[in-house]
């Protein structure tokens, strides 16, 4: 099983160990952690004041104010806690794509264990959810230290196959995590952009943070072709047999009216948008992602 | 079109090349293994239309690209509808050259004239196309068909120059016919070359229809007609008619027609200027003209009394044909007309002699000498000018007295004897009478108008042998002959023997009742007898006027100019051009045949007719026409090849790519 998890590489991991990984907006955990929560803590971070009411800790009633204002104000600090981690990662055929390196797959993988690595590692919770024709397999988020391993092992075990089910998992992992979580969604996104829109907005409306890494290979961005060809579909469907010279310069459209139909759908439901390249090395584009949500102001 | 290299032709399949390559190219497709198929299926869907007719174009220019290379590399030849008409590799090209007086009507601008343009478009036309293959010439004066240099400019070539005779188109036809059939031309092109003038191509001549029934079972013949009938803007012909010598001891004088014809758009009354040289001797004189001729009757002028005869010649300014400018006579003392009718039948000679005594011209003497038949050795032939011979043929010595009186170029006419026939003169002899006997008389169905003893008159009216009545007549056993006038059973009633090197005719009827109507509808031997003795007379006469061309003239070869000009006149040209020659007392002036000066041409509804059933095409030019009737076309067809490649290259162009959103 430990030879199943070449998708980890230790250099990269050492490499982004000194980055944590930060939800955007608070967080409801279950311990204490580094992620901002929306209740009132007992960290150093300084919140509010608030008038001292019955009840009211003595300890924590500020006596400067009450020198200079004659008034009873209780300080309140942040609350920090621990961050539930969902990598979502899409198993349908089509990522089984690959233009001679490493597919789709292998890439989403590397992605979601060094996620799940660094996760756990700081103390948050990890669950994994498999997006097939709906979603194939999941792991709940739990943060005892067996747990990495069992994520990481359904994690070599994933194969890519079928249509895809990528909205339908996302509106049932919306419903099923019950409290706010990170998301983490792994995939090419071949799928309706409205759609997907839709399953965004579920996870928001959940009040889930919401991170969307795209992958797309080059070759099927540039779609530069010489001769006739059957392209075969890896979601099983039919095959078509097209004259590329033909009919690239009508691919490229599409696509490009559906990149920009995507831009618009994650912008409107806010959700933290990574166009992956294949060809960039992963451990790059994870530690431009943890570097995008570090918060400004240091702790 | 045609091809100078049409072998490469062969590879016209490879202009299917792009779309095999592409059947090819389909057919060795790949397969990809794809995810983002969404996108594939909507480029599928908006693919319909636009890029599809990019697509198709793009395969139509590579393989016109491809089809104009072949092209060039077989070096087309064009010249428009032309083009499409020659084809195939010509082994024999005949060229019918019309070199009549008509044809060096001239172009103001250019000053190159109908003839010289047509064989300047032909040079061109064979130096494309004729490489390797024969080429005949048959011009117009000799008609004789003659293989020809083909590298040589046939404007260079003696035998297409300028003349002032007349054509017989379809005499010409003719000798093209012999010359195919004899030497089995194989693919063979006829171009003739002509203004259409209706005298020279002579639309009811029987020869017509014979040439098309013959040309038509002919494989791989195919006829050019080369037309420039385009009429002059403002030409004028001048003539000189009946000259005559006259006039009593020291009032000599010499009296003759001038005819001025104007050809051209405008019919304003003009003064024309002549100049009259007679005896290198100059004056001038003023023609008024209105209308399209002028006719100037009687015109005298005086001359010295001891001068025996002499040459003229009128001159007019230079217009657009410089050959119908001038006409030469010669003049003389008139011989008298005298007849010798040897007769078996009294009555017959009667009728004979009143028509050959009547006087046609009142300034001309007349005789007629009647012997009989029993007394016909006694004959003396000397002084005579027409001999009728109505007995039994001569033999022996008496017949080669005649024989040589028609080789001196006077006519004999033989009328059928009531008996005998056993004797043979000019290859023929008398066969039996035959008669009606009670049934309808034979009337004559065709006669020969355009020439001799028959033709129409000088105003174009025929001579009405159509109420003719034969009753009887006589068999003529022997050839060959051309019948001048035939009978409705197919016999000729009036023949011209054609293997004697004079005038010698046969009537097979006699002007009696009983035998035919010659003598009651006298007009028809009246002019035969007259023009027989008009002939015999010009013959004796130390001056005559023949037609230019004419085999007549062909006889001066010997003689000496009498117009210092005609010096430069080539030895070989001279007969076939106007001029005034002598040789001792005798004169001859050659003059432009007269029908020459008639303007009137074919239209095209004639000229197609007269070619009905054979592979015929009519390329119609002008006088001064210059562009070439084929010309090679590679470059055009490269340029085409080159503008191909870069609609191509510039479909094929790469649109811009679409920046992908980030």
């Amino acid at each position: 099983m430990q030879d199943q998890r070449d998708f980890l590489d230790p250099d990269v991991l050492a490499r982004l160990a000194p980055l944590s990984l930060h939800a955007r907006f608070p967080m409801l955990g279950n311990v204490s952690g580094r992620h901002r929560s929306p209740i009132r803590g007992s960290s150093l971070e300084f919140a509010a004041y608030r008038e001292y009411a019955p009840g009211d800790d003595l300890r924590r009633l500020d006596w400067r104010v009450h020198g200079r204002s004659d008034r009873y104000y209780v300080k309140q600090f942040e609350a920090d806690t621990n961050l539930r981690l969902c990598v979502v990662v899409d198993t349908s055929g089509s990522m089984r794509y690959s233009a001679g390196g490493m597919s789709k797959l292998d890439y989403a993988k590397r992605l979601a264990g060094t996620l799940a690595y660094l996760a756990a590692n700081q103390g948050d919770a990890v669950g994994l959810y498999c997006a097939g024709a709906g979603i194939a397999h999941h792991i709940d988020p739990k943060r005892n230290a067996t747990h990495l391993g069992t994520v990481l092992d359904e994690l070599a075990m994933l194969k890519a196959s079928g249509e895809t089910g990528l909205v339908e998992a996302l509106h049932e992992a919306a419903e099923k995590v019950p409290q706010r979580a990170l998301f983490v969604i792994i995939s090419d996104l071949f799928v309706n952009p409205e759609e997907l829109g839709e399953a965004f907005q579920h996870l928001r409306f959940r009040k889930h943070d919401a991170s969307v890494f795209h992958l797309l290979e080059q070759k099927e961005i540039d779609f530069e072709f010489d001769r006739p060809i059957r392209f075969v579909d890896l979601e099983g469907g039919a095959s078509i047999l097209a004259d590329p010279t033909m009919i690239a310069q009508q691919y490229r459209t599409a696509l490009h009216n559906y990149l920009e139909s995507l831009t618009e759908v994650v912008r409107e439901a806010r959700v933290d948008y990574h166009r992956v390249a294949l060809d960039e090395p992963y451990g790059d584009v994870l530690a431009r992602f943890l570097l995008s949500r570090t918060p400004k102001k240091s702790r | 079109m045609t091809f100078l290299q049409p072998i490469l032709l062969a590879g016209l399949p490879l202009v299917a090349l792009p779309i095999l390559i592409h059947l090819i190219n389909r057919w060795r497709h790949r397969k990809v293994e794809w995810g983002a198929m969404m996108f594939l299926l909507d480029a599928k869907r908006l693919t319909r239309g636009m890029a599809k007719l990019r697509f198709w174009l793009i395969m139509a220019m590579r393989m016109l690209a491809i089809a104009a290379l072949l092209f060039a590399f077989a070096r087309p030849l064009t010249s428009g509808w032309l083009g499409l008409a020659i084809g195939g590799q010509v082994e024999t090209t005949i060229i019918l050259l019309d070199r009549s007086a008509s044809m060096e009507q001239t172009d103001l601008n250019s000053r190159v004239s109908k003839r010289q343009a047509a064989l300047s478009q032909l040079s061109s036309m064979l130096e494309n196309t004729g490489s390797g293959s024969r080429l005949v010439l048959i011009e117009s004066v000799d008609n004789v068909a003659r293989e020809i240099d083909p590298g040589q400019p046939l404007n260079e070539l003696l035998d297409t120059s300028p003349t002032a005779t007349s054509s017989d188109i379809p005499g010409m036809l003719e000798t093209a016919l012999e010359y195919v059939t004899a030497n089995l031309t194989g693919r063979t092109d006829i171009w003739i070359c002509s203004d259409l003038r209706e005298h020279d191509w002579n639309v009811n001549d029987g020869r017509w229809a014979t040439a098309r029934e013959k040309f038509q079972p002919l494989e791989g013949v195919k006829f050019f007609l080369l037309s420039y009938a385009e009429r002059a803007s403002d030409n004028l012909a001048v003539r000189i008619e009946n000259v005559q010598k006259r006039g009593a001891k020291g009032e000599q004088e010499v009296q003759f027609d001038v005819v001025l014809q104007r050809e051209g758009d405008s019919l304003a009354p003009q003064s024309v200027p002549c100049e009259l040289v007679i005896n290198g001797v100059r004056s001038t004189f003023n023609m008024e003209l209105s209308g399209d001729s002028a006719l100037l009757q009687g015109h005298r002028i005086p001359i010295e009394d001891e001068l025996a005869g002499g040459w003229g010649r009128v001159d007019i300014p230079a217009d657009e044909n410089l050959i119908d400018n001038t006409s030469y006579f010669v003049f003389s003392d008139s011989p008298v007309h005298r007849t010798v009718i040897v007769y078996e039948d009294a009555q017959v000679a009667d009728a004979l002699r009143i028509a050959a005594t009547a006087p046609l011209d009142a300034g001309i003497s007349y005789e007629a000498q009647l012997i009989e038949a029993n007394r016909a050795e006694e004959v003396e032939l000397e002084n005579v000018s027409l001999l009728i011979w109505q007995a039994e043929l001569p033999d022996g010595v008496l017949s080669d007295q005649i024989q040589a009186f028609v080789r001196s170029g006077r006519p004999a006419l033989f009328f059928p004897p009531d008996r005998g026939g056993d004797n043979a003169i000019f290859d023929f002899q008398w066969g039996e009478w035959q008669e009606s006997a009670g049934a309808e008389p034979h009337r004559v169905t065709t006669w020969r108008r355009e020439s001799d003893l028959l033709a129409d008159t000088s105003s174009g009216e025929p001579i009405g042998l159509g109420d003719l009545r034969t009753d009887a007549y006589r068999k003529l056993v022997g050839e060959p002959g051309r019948v001048l006038a035939q009978l409705d059973d197919g016999s000729p009633l009036l023949l011209r023997v054609t293997n004697s090197d004079g005038p010698a005719y046969f009537w097979t009827t006699l002007p009696v009742w009983g035998k035919s109507s010659l003598a009651q509808d006298g007009v028809a031997l009246y002019v035969s007898l007259q023009r027989a003795l008009t002939i015999g007379a010009e013959a004796q006469s130390q001056s005559r006027s023949v037609d230019a061309g004419s085999p007549d003239a062909k006889a001066i070869e010997n003689w000496q100019p009498l117009d210092e000009s005609l010096n430069a006149v080539l030895l070989s040209q001279r007969w076939m051009n106007a001029g005034a020659y002598s040789l001792g007392e005798r004169q001859i002036a050659l003059v432009r045949p007269a029908a020459e000066d008639l303007a009137a041409v074919l239209d095209a509804d004639q000229v197609n007719g007269l070619f009905n059933g054979l592979d015929f095409r009519h390329v119609e030019q002008q006088a001064g026409s210059s562009g070439a009737l084929t010309s090679e076309v590679w470059r055009a067809v490269l340029t085409v090849m080159v503008l191909a490649m870069l609609m191509e290259a510039f479909l094929c162009l790469p649109e811009r790519k679409e920046s992908v959103p980030t």
